[in-house]
């Protein structure tokens, strides 16, 4: 028998007031694919991506994770299921230090979580948490408090512990927007081969064309709510439809 | 009209300064440093501890007041735990008359055990806050602050009305005769009693120290921060903070069970609202951490001691305005004033 | 039974209504401003205090005793219009700009709560910890006989005046340009002051507004309670309890709380005196377990 994909997602709908913004969408990602998502302001990829951990519950239409339905569970039970997201506008806590939030991520994956006694720098995390900030340049900043480092440092802040959970799949929104153009390049490679190596499935939103045909296997089109087109980078990017829509 | 809770975008995301700036502005490690500062803090603890541990024979007949001080500051210690979530409770009294009153109930049945007694207390407490936090812990904001408060009138008038029980308005006698199964004399008990206690604050303030440095502890404060993200990282809010109500409750239990040894009596008023204004006072003054509300009820019980003399019938007319001068001017407390004056030293220097 | 019903129910009634006057003050101020003032109970308990005083006095003076109404409204206006703008002001408007959101709510808690206790301990010194009964205002206007029961006119009087401030209330709101533009404030601060509204003066405005509602509520009740230290503090939590059930900034709902809240507090007073204090709590408990935003709350989703 084949494995459940990834996520699944069927025939999704929601409006808010009066305006649809999602109407029929179905999309599937395999497990292990990156599969990144491309359309103008608006287009529905940041609700999408809100069905899918449970922020927004779609009025109808079904999500399934490793074929396990999720529609109408917390974002913190399908944190549970491994299913790991960043944000957009990054969701830190401004009054916090930057290693504290990969310690605290990293502990949130673990079991004794809950044990009083054990310190949140704990031995078992701390090569993980090293590891991760260093991966991410972090780790010139990992004393200070996140309120004020600069917003790239913040992306990617939110990236490493959207990581830190260990995730069967991720969400990431923008995870590159704010961080120069001459580092993205080279942190969107070390990120998805990190992803590829631990056989990580993940959904990216991104502006970046170039940073889409390098890394996606496949990409998704949104436009007005719904899918466009779905496809390789090749086929889609060439498109004259597409460019017509989204660049 | 608009329902509650604006909608709050993303911290500040107009830095758009690019990483290398930010690599090349940090400043270098500052791990030795920090290390000094916590020797110093540490040693400046222990020196404090041992004041402490003189005071009943630099001031004999101030016992009394010392172990209430002790008392009011482990109690006001759980509305400062709370206060790291961001959230205030208007309605502690109601753990710190339930341990009171818990004491008064079973110290016929162990009269000379107050050690005992005192664990009752406090285990109390945590029981009413975990049946109470099954509710209060959805809460936030003003709905946390005023159910505590409605729920601890709740109890306040259940128990005037309980006359059989509770004794109504008159309260109850406290009669315990020892801590560890002898009998003692009035000053001997006074003097045990407050050892007792001191050595429960080391330990207790110790197992805090824990739970605060624990992931648990860190969440607790990033409740404050931006709750929707500890939820997406698969960690339940309303449980930590239900972890942190329970041990509040515990702590406050503990703190009237420590009180009404002290005084030999409980009445209604210890659930009144009045006496979790006292609990407030003691947290805002203080600060957070585990010191900080310590100092806070030294600064309360000085406060009015001399507001006793001066200003008997404006007291809390008083504390009110102690209140409003901390939170515009100091509003991490006294214990966090070194901070808040650095801060706006640097802030005088670079206007 | 019958009777005791209908009886409870007004009852239930007279004392909804003033309870709404306090509640849907501060249902208003904390639409507009984002603050649960804690000291709104203090507003009732001065409204109460002045009333009964302006009672003896007028009473002593001689004066003719239907003039003593409208003095009981004036005096409520006269309160709230000197402590509302003087409290806000000084006391609570620089909380305004506090950051983070969540810290500026507890900073703000804790100020009305600072604002609550001086207001407190203030009423001991001006007017003493002896009760004040006014109870001869209840008896002028006569009595009505319903169900069997006597039932003073100036209770049953109380509904309809509540009713016609909540009209009002509502018609300021949607007809004139000033109750415009304090919704506008209560939807969105920020915007409403890009598009040239007076935010500041419209907080300032509507905390007045709500503290003269809470002083109104407390001069009108007055002659029917014993005015004595303490009542402030038991009125805020009952009239929270009132806006918790009708969910924060709800006006008509608000009133459908009080009614609510007082008609089951003297319903549990005849037929389960056990609970008459704690009944508003279990309802409040209730409505929130189910749901938590208030019968007539809406949940706002926040952007992520």
């Amino acid at each position: 028998m084949k494995a459940a994909p990834a996520l699944e997602a069927e025939h999704l709908f929601l409006s808010f007031g009066g305006v649809q913004a999602v109407r029929d969408v179905s999309l599937t990602v395999a497990t292990g694919e990156v599969l990144a998502i491309i359309g103008q302001n608006g287009a529905g990829k940041s609700t999408f991506l809100n069905m899918c951990t449970g922020y927004l519950r779609p009025e109808r239409g079904a999500i399934r994770i490793a074929g396990c339905s999720i529609v109408g569970l917390k974002p913190r039970a399908i944190a549970r299921l491994g299913v790991a997201r960043a944000f957009q506008h990054p969701q830190i806590f401004p009054q916090r230090c930057v290693i504290d939030h990969l310690r605290f991520a990293s502990a949130a994956a673990r079991p004794g979580f809950w044990n009083p006694f054990r310190p949140l720098n704990s031995p078992q995390s701390a090569q993980d948490v090293l590891q991760l900030l260093a991966f991410f340049a972090l780790d010139k900043l990992a004393d200070q408090p996140v309120r004020g480092i600069p917003e790239g440092a913040r992306k990617l802040l939110d990236v490493a512990m959207a990581l830190a959970l260990e995730p069967k799949l991720i969400l990431l929104d923008e995870p590159t927007s704010g961080v120069s153009s001459a580092e993205k390049l080279g942190l969107m490679t070390r990120l998805v081969h990190a992803l590829r190596a631990r056989g990580v499935s993940a959904i990216f939103v991104e502006h970046d064309m170039d940073v889409v045909a390098r890394f996606a296997d496949r990409v998704a089109v949104w436009v007005e709510g719904a899918i466009f087109r779905v496809g390789s980078p090749e086929d889609v990017l060439s498109d004259p439809e597409v460019k017509e829509h989204v660049l | 009209m608009a329902a509650e809770g604006s909608p709050t975008e993303a911290e500040s995301h107009h830095e758009h300064s690019s990483m290398r700036n930010a690599l090349a502005e940090t400043a270098s490690p500052r791990q030795a440093p920090m290390r000094a500062t916590g020797k110093l803090r540490v040693s400046a603890l222990v020196t404090i501890l041992a004041f402490c541990a003189a005071l009943p024979f630099i001031s004999p007949p101030d016992t009394f007041e010392f172990t209430i001080v002790l008392a009011v500051g482990l109690a006001g210690l759980g509305v400062a735990l709370l206060l790291e979530a961001g959230l205030i409770s208007f309605g502690h009294a109601l753990f710190y008359g339930m341990g009171g009153y818990t004491v008064a109930a079973l110290a016929p049945v162990f009269p000379r055990f107050g050690i005992l007694l005192l664990l009752f207390g406090g285990g109390v407490g945590a029981i009413v806050a975990a049946i109470a936090g099954l509710f209060i812990v959805r809460y936030r904001g003003v709905f946390f602050a005023m159910l505590n408060l409605a729920i601890s009138m709740v109890a306040y008038s259940v128990l005037l009305k309980s006359y059989a029980i509770s004794g109504g308005s008159d309260g109850m006698v406290v009669q315990v005769q020892g801590l560890v199964g002898q009998a003692l004399g009035p000053g001997a008990f006074g003097r045990a009693l407050f050892y007792v206690c001191l050595g429960s604050v080391i330990v207790l303030g110790v197992l805090l120290q824990c739970y605060r440095r624990s992931p648990a502890g860190w969440g607790l404060g990033a409740i404050e921060d931006r709750e929707i993200r500890i939820e997406y990282l698969g960690v339940s809010a309303n449980r930590l903070l239900l972890q942190a109500y329970v041990i509040s409750g515990f702590l406050g239990g503990f703190g009237g069970a420590v009180a009404a040894s002290a005084v030999g009596h409980v009445a209604p008023d210890d659930f009144f609202w009045t006496t979790s204004t006292v609990l407030v006072v003691v947290a805002v003054l203080g600060g957070r951490g585990v010191v900080g509300p310590f100092l806070g009820a030294a600064l309360y019980e000085l406060l009015s001691i001399a507001a006793a003399r001066y200003l008997s019938n404006s007291w809390e007319i008083l504390l009110g305005a102690v209140i409003l001068l901390v939170i515009r001017f100091a509003r991490e407390g006294f214990a966090g004033l070194p901070d808040t004056w650095r801060a706006a030293s640097l802030q005088w220097r670079r206007q | 039974m019958l009777d005791q019903l209908v009886s409870a129910t007004i009852d239930g009634l007279t004392s909804g209504a003033t309870l709404f006057l306090v509640a849907v003050g501060l249902s208003l101020i904390f639409g507009v401003l984002r603050v649960l003032n804690v000291a709104h109970g203090s507003f009732y308990a001065i409204g109460a205090f002045m009333a009964a005083v302006v009672w003896s006095l007028l009473g002593a003076a001689g004066l003719p005793s239907l003039l003593i109404y409208p003095g009981l409204v004036v005096i409520a206006i006269a309160v709230g219009i000197v402590i509302g703008p003087i409290i806000e002001r000084c006391l609570l408007h620089w909380s305004f700009s506090v950051e983070p959101q969540s810290r500026r709510e507890v900073i703000q808690l804790l100020a009305t709560y600072a604002i609550f206790l001086i207001l407190e301990d203030g009423q001991k010194l001006v007017f003493g910890t002896q009760p004040y009964y006014s109870g001869g205002a209840l008896g002028l206007l006569g009595t009505t006989r319903i169900a069997g029961i006597l039932h003073t006119n100036y209770q049953l009087l109380l509904i309809p005046l509540s009713g016609i401030v909540l009209l009002l209330l509502r018609l300021f709101l949607s007809k004139t340009r000033s109750g415009r533009c304090l919704i506008a404030v209560a939807e969105d601060a920020e915007v409403s002051a890009t598009m040239g509204v007076r935010v500041t003066r419209m907080q300032t405005f509507s905390f007045t507004l709500g503290a003269v509602l809470a002083a109104l509520g407390g001069a009108l009740a007055s002659p029917a309670i014993g005015v004595t230290i303490g009542i402030g503090a038991d009125m805020v939590v009952l009239s929270f309890a009132v806006v918790a059930i009708a969910g924060l900034g709800q006006i008509e709902g608000t009133a459908v709380a009080s009614i609510l809240i007082g008609v089951a507090h003297s319903l549990t007073v005849f037929f389960l005196p056990i609970l008459d204090t704690v009944s508003p709590y279990l309802i409040m408990l209730l409505v929130l377990l189910v749901r938590p935003m208030g019968l007539f709350g809406m949940q706002r989703q926040r952007s992520i």
